[in-house]
């Protein structure tokens, strides 16, 4: 059913951000692609603009009337990946044809080359075109939860934040329920990063009420993951541990998202200094089956605490199963961030070349895949690694707060029970 | 006064172009079109920061490639929207991606987009972007995405001269509306926000030496060089040479933001107040 757009003024949320601080529309394109290919990306994306911006007219009130045959005959011209040729050539043919007033196939299209150019790490290119397709998709609440999403790949925070009020407001007035729920955790995600916790709080207590309200328990168990980090990171330990096993229980129907809710909520302790805690959890989260990725990432967690608490075996084992797993295809996205707690594992027991080879490696994966967030925290890493002095501290000196303990036995008891059920 | 002279400054000799934007302009602007770099120049001096630059890239003789006038003008004149209408055909990138670059707002594509409706809808759209540009660079990371998005409205609003209702229309709001939103997200009211924006582009405009105060006072839409100087001695208690001493579009955005910041506080303080 064609969704009626929703009309400006009826709800009460500003615009959402459809610019970072470039002058010119499509930089992004430019910086991210070359040549030809980038010209037409580039053109296409301007063409979509001036269609959503004005969505009743016809074809020639836009557009010169041969725009369409040149286009098309660019494209044939120009050697492009056919994933994303055929929806630029989708665009093309809508032009100056009668499919312009059909604004929600030029938003798939759009869609389309968001998601190509997402698959290419061109994370600019796939806002423009996820941002385009939502402005043609007017009322279509999913789309701007993924510009949300999209945003805060491309680390624009104020964009993603606008765009999920904006998806909020969509959201409610078409009663999309998941998408507000979506909406809402990724809101609290933006808040997160920006420091701002109060907000955070607020916003994922909204998307679980309202997930928990319409039987959403996947969603349900996300925000109250998201609950317990921000009181992790508050060090609210008695918070944590009041959320975590509600989470536990949300993710009941949905199993195969446990363990990395466990890994999580561990990898926290961790990054607060309770490695002691942390790493029998760890230890027992890698007798269960995980996805490569997210394995990848547990043997990190598990090389770095095992460092920091001087087990050298320990960190061996993870080692050498994690350095097979870095190299395959599936775990290319959190290679270098994986790498780095390894790097971090290996300086803790003071093995300063293994510590060095690693961090290098973390480095060149981090540069190819322009993850800048990563390279930074390796450079004061390996700065430390160079002038050989410890990273994180041996056992601590004194006893964990007790909620500390029970958080941490909580998830023992889980990841036990997952281990246990892994191996019958 | 913004808005009350509403040019349209061009340099390009396509006269089929020409016609068209001609179409596109009707009623909106007044075309004054320049025989070359060196003119245009000389009219965008004069011109307020409302007044939207078309150029062809390459006009003029100089050896092919983009013309050295175009860069020198955008370098000169960071407050005028510059935009340029040129074919875009293939191998043209490394000119389009240095356009970017040097800070034109937008390329229209002749023989594609060059439709009148086409015309007016992107100089419409651009004419606020060189203030909303300067704003997004100086404004902290931590800034609302609301917030901000009522900020680039005022922006392009301040351009042209606007008041509170015409920022409020622009966001398809009431005024009243229009007020509640500035003070939840911890923005000035209307009035006051378009004064800053104002005051911002006439920062902007006073650290260019060339210029005199009163020239910027006229082109920002202040009656006088005493109404831009009573205007920062209200806001900022300096006076046009203090600021130009220290930078003034970086002083007034600091202000600014300080200001913004203490509404937010006094906001927090009074939902602390009223829950207690």
């Amino acid at each position: 059913m064609e969704k009626k757009p929703r009309k400006r003024g009826q709800n009460r949320v500003p615009p959402p951000l459809v610019r970072g601080d470039e002058r010119m529309d499509g930089t992004a394109i430019l910086s991210e692609f070359e040549g030809d290919a980038a010209i037409l990306i580039w053109k296409s994306l301007l063409n979509l603009l001036l269609v959503a911006e004005h969505p009743a007219r016809c074809p020639d009130d836009l557009f010169a009337p041969d725009t369409s045959v040149r286009r098309i005959r660019d494209l044939r011209a120009v050697s492009l990946d056919p994933v994303v040729a055929a929806p630029l050539t989708e665009i093309a043919t809508t032009l100056t044809g009668p499919g312009l007033s059909n604004q929600t196939r030029l938003a798939d299209a759009s869609n389309s080359v968001s998601a190509w150019a997402l698959g290419q790490g061109a994370t600019g290119t796939a806002l423009l075109f996820g941002q385009a397709s939502a402005l043609l998709a007017a009322g279509d609440a999913p789309r701007a939860v993924e510009v949300g999403r999209l945003a805060r790949l491309h680390g624009d925070g104020a964009r993603a934040e606008s765009w999920y009020w904006e998806a909020i407001a969509r959201a409610r007035q078409a009663q999309e329920w998941r998408a507000y729920v979506l909406a809402y955790i990724g809101l609290g995600k933006v808040y997160v990063q920006r420091g701002t916790f109060p907000a955070a709080r607020r916003a994922f207590a909204r998307a679980a009420r309202r997930a928990r309200r319409q039987r959403f328990h996947d969603l349900y168990g996300w925000a109250l993951h998201d609950q317990a980090a921000i009181a992790i990171q508050s060090h609210d330990w008695a918070t944590a541990r009041r959320f975590v096993p509600r989470a536990i229980n949300a993710f009941s129907g949905n199993p195969a998202l446990v363990p990395r809710l466990i890994h999580d909520v561990a990898f926290g302790l961790m990054e607060a200094g309770y490695f002691g805690p942390a790493l029998p959890v760890f230890k027992e989260l890698a007798a269960v089956a995980f996805p490569p990725r997210d394995r990848l990432l547990l043997l990190s967690s598990l090389a770095r605490a095992a460092g920091a608490l001087g087990q050298e075996e320990d960190f061996d084992r993870a080692w050498i199963e994690a350095s097979r797993l870095v190299d395959e295809p599936e775990t290319a996205k959190g290679a270098a961030g994986a790498l780095l707690e390894i790097t971090r594992g290996a300086a803790n027991l003071r093995r300063w070349d293994l510590a060095l080879s690693i961090g290098l490696r973390a480095q060149a994966l981090a540069e190819t895949r322009g993850e800048a967030k990563v390279r930074l925290e390796l450079e004061a890493v390996l700065d430390q690694v160079a002038r050989r002095t410890a990273l994180e501290g041996r056992p601590e000196a004194s006893v964990p707060p007790v909620e500390i303990v029970e958080l941490a036995e909580d998830l023992l008891s889980s990841a036990h029970k997952l281990a246990g059920a892994a191996q019958s | 006064m913004l808005g009350s002279r509403a040019r349209l400054l061009l340099l390009h000799s396509d006269r089929l172009f020409r016609e068209r934007l001609s179409r596109a302009c009707a009623g909106r602007f007044e075309i004054l079109l320049a025989e070359n770099w060196e003119a245009l120049r000389h009219s965008v001096r004069d011109a307020p920061p409302a007044s939207p630059v078309l150029v062809d890239p390459y006009e003029g003789d100089h050896g092919g490639g983009l013309a050295p006038g175009l860069r020198q003008l955008l370098m000169d004149f960071p407050s005028m929207s510059i935009l340029a209408a040129c074919e875009v055909r293939r191998g043209a990138y490394d000119d389009l991606r240095q356009m970017g670059e040097w800070g034109i707002s937008r390329v229209i594509c002749l023989d594609e987009e060059d439709t009148p409706l086409a015309i007016r809808s992107v100089m419409e759209q651009t004419r606020g972007r060189p203030l909303q540009v300067m704003l997004r660079r100086v404004l902290p990371p931590g800034t609302s995405g609301r917030a901000l998005a009522i900020l680039m409205a005022a922006a392009d609003v301040s351009t042209t001269g606007g008041g509170a209702k015409e920022l409020a229309r622009s966001l398809y709001v009431t005024p009243r509306t229009m007020t509640r939103w500035c003070q939840r997200f911890g923005l000035p009211v209307p009035r006051r926000l378009l004064a800053w924006m104002r005051i911002l582009l006439a920062a902007e405009l006073l650290d260019d030496p060339g210029r005199t105060v009163m020239e910027v006072a006229l082109a920002c839409g202040y009656s006088s060089d005493n109404a831009l100087r009573n205007a920062l001695r209200n806001f900022l208690d300096r006076s046009p040479r203090q600021l130009r001493d220290v930078g003034a579009f970086h002083a007034v955005a600091d202000a600014f933001e300080r200001e913004m910041v203490a509404a937010r506080v006094l906001r927090r303080t009074m939902r602390r107040e009223k829950r207690a």
